[in-house]
């Protein structure tokens, strides 16, 4: 499903549904990287759900979809080696960095929502 | 901040939409989570990689990975509805097969062997599960011709030939996440109660309930609330030297089986409950059979009066409220026991002819209507004569009360006792026994036996089983 309302997109792919909404990835030439993608079941009104106002996150990977809420990671470096889990409710703008700030973790990722709430797991967290 | 050491560094997370609502469940990762967000799903493990079930802390932790199926040396489980969870296992080296479970590592269930089998697979996945427990996936292999990945739903609609009880913990019967293979059980499916544990457990019945057989090898209640349980089979209660088997059955609603087992490791308790064997149908013939084996097992339990089998497990129908009487003489005045007769004598209209009621009652209730009086007497009258039945193998409904297979003054004692603590008249007695058609010496015996009883004082109600006993019983002719 290469979406065709952008037109920036090499390949894409669908990694997640809850049957209404898809969500995956796309993977873009210019600017270089992949992007987060939203789907609602055609290729004509593809949203893309890369971050426009997280600093440093250029790419985005979305894994999980329920009831209109969106989960997946956003990366601020090239090779993903530090990334941040995120939320979105259908826009980029809506994005929200769910990187941990009550536990230390240099990495995160979200891979499910249920609407309410979102797992994951993180990286080099401290263990008390 | 939650979780345990680990060298793998990656730990799985829970959010509530902020960055700061964060909970560390421990190591592993997270792949999903239940709609009403009580379960949670992933992988752990170092070395091993282990399906986890998380109650949304790293202390709810509970390992998935089974332990009833073999083989599987890494596992992960990636969705959940709530109830059960689904995922996948490697078997072997590389090959995945798709599991689903209900919330413990024993209730694994290979969902490849139920793939169709004029197909060959060789590898298959579960992702996802449904409110109905309809599960979603794939599957790798050849199939009508055609060798590829297949997409699979799993549906919850087809009916197993027997379930069993997925772990020993309290749960309604019928619920399908409570038996390993995701439903409850019916009229065509056979119940096992076999979790391999000896931590007793109750299962409550909230509405009537069946099975094809029922095999009990861990130490269960089932807690009717007034419900009836039928099992046109076989109730089996097997258990073993090393860990007795046992079934307490306990409300108002009653248990009708096709037949009763109890090995020399089980013991059925009936509190103060009923149970109905029926041992054929309506059309078939009069079989003495089954009342002989229930007295058997009731002569065990009784153990002399005390009611617990001896204190060891015996192959015995115990009943612990009468046990409890037995010791305390409350609430029944030390006067409760367990009756049976073949409804070919007793002619209950409620019931199968050819069935064996069990019930709690009192010593001496002959014809098993909850209440001792002169009919009972009558009863006693008749077995004490030489009625039914031969020496050594006569049965209470004709006055064999201390279960002996003889009918003597001891039962009379039993049945005295009773009648007196019900508020029995004597002199009605006296009556009963001149005019009886007893001879002169034993006329008198029984005469002086009452003399020496006390006017009643006491009374108390039978509780029970709410089978309806319905006029005078009838004496089977043979």
């Amino acid at each position: 499903m290469t979406p065709t309302n952008l037109d920036t997109f090499d390949e894409s792919g669908i990694i997640g549904t809850d049957g209404a909404e898809q969500v995956g990835e796309g993977d873009s030439p210019q600017p270089l990287g992949f992007h987060a993608l939203l789907w609602n079941g055609s290729v004509d009104n593809v949203v893309d759900l890369t971050p426009t106002d997280l600093p440093g996150v250029t790419q985005a990977v979305a894994y999980g979809v329920s009831n209109n809420q969106q989960v997946g990671y956003g990366s601020v470096s090239i090779d993903f080696s530090a990334n941040h889990a995120l939320l979105w409710n259908g826009t980029a703008a809506s994005a929200v960095d769910l990187s941990p700030t009550n536990i230390s973790m240099s990495s995160s990722e979200a891979l499910a929502t249920n609407g309410n709430e979102q797992v994951g797991y993180g990286r080099g967290s401290e263990f008390g | 901040m939650e979780g345990a050491p680990n060298s793998d560094n990656n730990s799985a997370l829970l959010w509530n939409g902020t960055a700061n609502s964060a909970v560390n469940l421990g190591q592993g990762e997270a792949f999903g989570i239940s709609p009403n967000g009580l379960q949670v799903v992933g992988q752990t493990g170092l070395g091993n990689i282990n399906a986890v079930l998380w109650y949304g802390t790293s202390h709810t932790f509970v390992n998935l990975n089974p332990t009833s199926l073999a083989g599987f040396g890494n596992s992960y489980a990636v969705a959940t509805n709530g109830a059960q969870q689904v995922g996948y296992g490697v078997f072997g080296f590389d090959s995945d097969e798709a599991l689903v479970w209900s919330g413990t590592a024993r209730s694994a269930q290979n969902l490849q062997n139920l793939l169709p089998s004029t197909g060959t697979w060789i590898s298959s996945n579960a992702y996802s599960i449904d409110a109905n427990g309809d599960i979603f996936g794939t599957a790798y292999g050849t199939y009508d011709g055609m060798t590829g990945t297949f997409s699979v739903e799993w549906m919850q609609s087809s009916t197993p030939t027997s379930v069993s009880w997925n772990s020993p913990a309290d749960g309604n019967w019928g619920f399908g996440s409570q038996w390993t293979q995701l439903t409850s059980p019916t009229a065509a499916t056979n119940a096992n109660f076999n979790t391999g544990s000896s931590t007793p457990y109750t299962v409550a019945l909230t509405t009537n309930a069946s099975a094809a057989s029922l095999t009990v090898q861990d130490n269960v209640t089932i807690q009717n609330g007034g419900n009836a349980l039928v099992v046109p089979g076989a109730l089996s209660i097997t258990g073993s030297a090393s860990q007795p088997a046992s079934l307490t059955l306990s409300g108002a609603g009653i248990t009708t089986v096709g037949s009763l087992n109890i090995s020399t490791y089980g013991k059925l308790d009936i509190t103060n409950t009923a149970v109905v064997i029926q041992y054929d149908s309506n059309s078939g013939s009069f079989n003495p059979a089954t009342e002989l084996q229930i007295r058997n097992y009731i002569k065990n339990g009784f153990d002399g009066g005390s009611w617990d089998g001896g204190g060891s497990v015996n192959g015995a129908i115990v009943s612990s409220v009468a046990a409890e009487d037995a010791s305390s003489g409350e609430p029944y005045g030390g006067d409760s026991a367990i009756g049976y007769a073949d409804n070919n004598d007793l002619g209950n209209s409620s019931l199968p002819t050819n069935s064996v009621l069990v019930r709690f009652t009192y010593y001496g209730d002959a014809d098993l209507n909850g209440v001792v009086n002169l009919n009972d007497f009558d009863d006693w009258l008749y077995g004490y004569n030489g009625g039914l039945g031969t020496a050594g193998d006569v049965n209470w409904s004709v006055g064999d009360f201390d279960y002996d297979g003889y009918v003597t003054l001891n039962d009379f004692d039993l049945w005295l006792a009773s009648y007196t603590s019900g508020n029995g008249s004597l002199g009605t007695l006296d009556h009963a026994i001149d005019a009886s058609t007893l001879s002169t010496s034993q006329k008198t015996e029984l005469l002086g036996i009452v003399s020496s009883v006390p006017e009643p004082a006491s009374f108390s109600f039978l509780a029970g089983g709410s089978i309806a006993l319905l006029g005078r019983r009838r004496r089977r002719v043979e």
